[in-house]
């Protein structure tokens, strides 16, 4: 069984100290500080430096590729030339915007690191269901319940559709461990009624996925604005 | 018996420059791959 642990301030206070020698600002995105405590240790990092001007930390409130699409965002409105300013107005868009709908073949792991009471772990193995979870604000919450794997799977790419597919313009992630064929599916059922401008089907890291065991399928799902999708088309 | 995942295998520092003016900082939870941080010049903190 393996376990994380988050970076601490002088692993922050490293990469900062390194990159302030070349670079006058730095956007420094992580995962939901209610998922982890990496947001403290870059807080700490910051303060240690004096460097609060410099220095922009932001909560995504969301983890895996919620938080890797804002980290995109920003880096294609740099290379576009945007202002801080505008930057941060696409990361609170985002924040606000992106959902995640995912399935898990058990909350066993999710309960070992307590992101998720254990009594949702024991009722989900007494009545073999297949858990649905989502973020929301920040906090890894159940959505649903299916009794097969191929009905969760299905239940998560209705609720998308039914959700996203009347926005202009989305776009999409699909999240797996050890899923690709399934992942390829949904992503492939989702071209249709979305107009997604910009998707990827992603292997999680063992950060994420040593908190939810083998199984998991997610699907990271935002709409866009007009100013974020040209950032994508 | 459980094993802390060493942090190497979680993610690696990649980044060393953003634009000129900017670097972006993320962690290893974001599921950034190496391939978008290697393109976008973004520094990963492992977890």
């Amino acid at each position: 069984m393996f376990s994380t642990s988050s970076p601490s301030p002088h692993d922050f206070v490293e990469v900062y100290k390194r990159l302030l020698k070349k670079h006058k600002k730095i956007f420094s995105i992580h995962i939901s500080s209610d998922l982890s405590a990496v947001m403290k240790s870059a807080l700490i990092a910051r303060d240690l430096l004096d460097a609060k001007e410099k220095i922009e930390i932001f909560d995504s409130r969301s983890g895996t590729m919620g938080t890797g699409f804002m980290v995109i965002a920003v880096a294609r409105a740099l290379e576009k030339g945007y202002s801080s300013g505008k930057i941060l107005r696409i990361l609170s868009f985002l924040k606000e915007s992106i959902r995640l709908y995912g399935t898990i073949d058990t909350l066993k792991y999710l309960r070992r690191s307590g992101r998720v009471p254990a009594i949702a772990n024991f009722a989900s193995r007494l009545l073999m269901i297949k858990p649905m979870l989502g973020i929301n604000n920040g906090v890894v919450g159940m959505i649903g319940i299916s009794f097969t794997r191929y009905g969760s799977l299905r239940e998560i790419t209705r609720r998308v559709t039914r959700d996203f597919k009347r926005e202009r313009w989305v776009m999409v992630s699909i999240i797996h461990t050890l899923g690709f064929d399934e992942s390829r599916k949904i992503l492939k059922r989702l071209q249709g009624p979305l107009n997604i401008v910009y998707s990827m089907i992603t292997k999680c890291t063992p950060a994420v996925g040593a908190h939810t065991g083998p199984g998991l399928i997610g699907i990271i799902v935002s709409k866009l604005d007009r100013e974020i999708a040209d950032l994508f088309i | 018996m459980a094993k802390k995942a060493e942090k190497r295998t979680a993610g690696t520092y990649v980044g060393n420059t953003g634009s000129d003016d900017f670097a972006i900082v993320t962690d290893s939870a974001s599921d950034i791959t190496k391939e978008i941080a290697l393109k976008y010049n973004i520094s990963i903190v492992p977890i």
